[in-house]
């Protein structure tokens, strides 16, 4: 009958949750030297993460931020030249500023004297996405009546590296962080298992399943996992709240879902870690 | 129901059975003799799949045990019992919570459990020392409690490595009284010893191997002869 198959899975699962919890009782204090260090590497690891985000998202602002000047020649028609930009693909909006404008603001701001407006008429263009900037710049140049372009290419260029080289140090992070956690907890559970031995080997040559045999030790794994995780979210929190007070003068927030995406990920990961531990221990140094 | 054809197994270049051929039928009672190398523990491994033969077949109710894959290899052992001459028992464990251990990883109801580790107690005579843990226990008692742990299951087959290895003479004969109970329910006993006084004392079918052949299969036989 299914119910009474259901009633003994539900009994075997209450007996691994039961070993698990053994498992963990028994590993004794351990278990917080455990999950203190796993929960050391993956708030580092989580902080890491999120301040290449907010680089990235700062770099991205910045980059949209970045207006092209273009002086236009002395001869040249405003309105033509202006039509002409408008046409140019990814060219978000334009602000012109005439050169008569341009003389009185400077004549409001400070003393100048009665000379003849030296000065061009200007006009900022704003580019759609950062990555389109050195496109819409070759196409400015090539415009008649234009006299030159302006752009702030190097701060670009330097905070595109930041991002380059952030991203670079997380993906390495990453792989240190991994494999060290993953020898913590294959160490810890070889310690339990070895502890244990002759209940595995008994389990083994009576017929237990080797899946039966595994689960207690995965689950052990996956605990220090999710919990150094859960941990980790305190720092990465108060990193967040630091982020979000810098705001107004450096650009470093992500969205929400992005902030939520990088929770799942956290906990993804160090559960993830806690499992392969176990599994490599189990495979290593018990033939079940 | 075990059938071994043109059985070898080498480890390296040590050749430790060599071309086996065997039947044993359903219920039998098997004393596996030899001297130390002679083979008795590769071939009762090879029964319960920890080694597979380098060539030939092992067979147990039809099914070639060398074929099993590794994660279906529990099926296989949850059709045997099996007996250690260390008896492997948990220390801290009581005598009850010992054979039922097995049982309950297996998922059985704890009313069955009961029922089960009751009846196996009462057939190796440990009924009244249920809750005593190993270490209060003989040598002879903690084998009793380690058949009782095989028997549990109601396996058709059990096998017993040296069971009286570590075992006086007299708990020996004890023991084996207990493997002839059992046997006389129906199950296939195959026991390897090295002890000549059991095996004449008993009168069983003895096959004996010799580096790792078989020299001699006799029924109702004796250690020699």
């Amino acid at each position: 009958m299914p119910s009474k198959v259901i009633i003994k899975e539900l009994r075997i699962i209450k007996r691994i949750i039961g070993e698990t919890v053994k498992g963990l009782l028994s590993t004794g204090w351990i278990n917080l030297a455990i999950i203190g260090t796993m929960a050391a590497i993956l708030s580092i690891f989580a902080c890491m993460l999120r301040t290449t985000l907010g680089i990235s998202a700062f770099v991205d602002n910045l980059g949209n931020a970045l207006e092209v000047s273009v002086y236009l020649k002395s001869n040249a028609n405003v309105e033509t030249v202006a039509k002409n930009i408008r046409q140019i693909e990814n060219v978000k909006d334009i602000h012109i500023i005439t050169k008569e404008q341009a003389w009185n603001n400077l004549r409001r701001e400070m003393e100048v004297p009665n000379i003849s407006n030296p000065l061009p008429d200007t006009m900022h263009v704003k580019v759609s996405e950062q990555k389109y900037i050195n496109d819409v710049i070759s196409q400015l140049k090539s415009i008649n009546g234009i006299e030159s372009v302006r752009y702030a290419q190097d701060v670009a260029e330097k905070m595109s590296k930041i991002n380059e080289a952030s991203h670079m140090a997380t993906i390495i992070a990453m792989f240190f962080i991994g494999g060290l956690t993953v020898f913590i907890i294959n160490n810890t559970i070889y310690l339990v298992i070895q502890s244990r031995s002759q209940e595995i080997e008994i389990m083994r040559m009576m017929g237990v399943a080797n899946w039966y045999i595994k689960a207690p030790y995965v689950l052990q794994g996956a605990f220090y996992g999710f919990i150094s995780a859960f941990i980790a979210l305190i720092p990465l929190n108060l990193l967040q709240m630091y982020i979000s007070n810098l705001d107004s003068v450096f650009q470093l927030s992500i969205s929400p879902v992005m902030i939520n995406a990088i929770v799942l990920f956290i906990m993804f990961i160090g559960i993830f870690l806690g499992i392969t531990g176990s599994l490599i221990s189990m495979k290593k140094y018990l033939k079940v | 129901m075990i059938k071994f054809n043109n059985v070898t197994k080498i480890f390296g270049k040590q050749c430790a059975l060599d071309n086996i051929n065997l039947d044993i039928d359903t219920g039998e009672f098997i004393f596996l003799v030899g001297k130390s190398g002679a083979g008795k523990s590769t071939l009762m491994r090879l029964l319960y799949r920890e080694e597979k033969p380098t060539a030939g077949q092992v067979y147990i109710g039809g099914v070639n045990v060398a074929k099993i894959r590794s994660s279906r290899i529990h099926n296989l052992r949850k059709c045997m019992g099996i007996v250690f001459q260390d008896f492997k028992l948990l220390p801290r464990q009581s005598v009850y919570d010992n054979v039922a251990y097995v049982i309950r990883a297996l998922g059985v109801s704890t009313k069955e459990v009961d029922i089960r580790v009751k009846g196996a107690l009462k057939v190796v005579g440990l009924y009244h020392k249920m809750k005593a843990k190993p270490t209060e226990l003989s040598g002879g008692e903690q084998q009793r409690v380690g058949i009782a742990r095989a028997i549990v299951n109601g396996p058709p087959l059990l096998i017993a490595d040296e069971p009286t290895g570590n075992l006086d003479p007299i708990s020996s004969i004890e023991v084996m009284k207990i493997l002839e109970q059992v046997n006389k329910k129906g199950i296939t006993v195959i026991v390897s010893t090295h002890d000549h006084a059991i095996v004449n004392h008993f009168k069983k079918r003895v096959i004996t191997l010799d580096q790792g052949s078989i020299i001699r299969d006799v029924n109702s036989g004796t250690y020699h002869q």
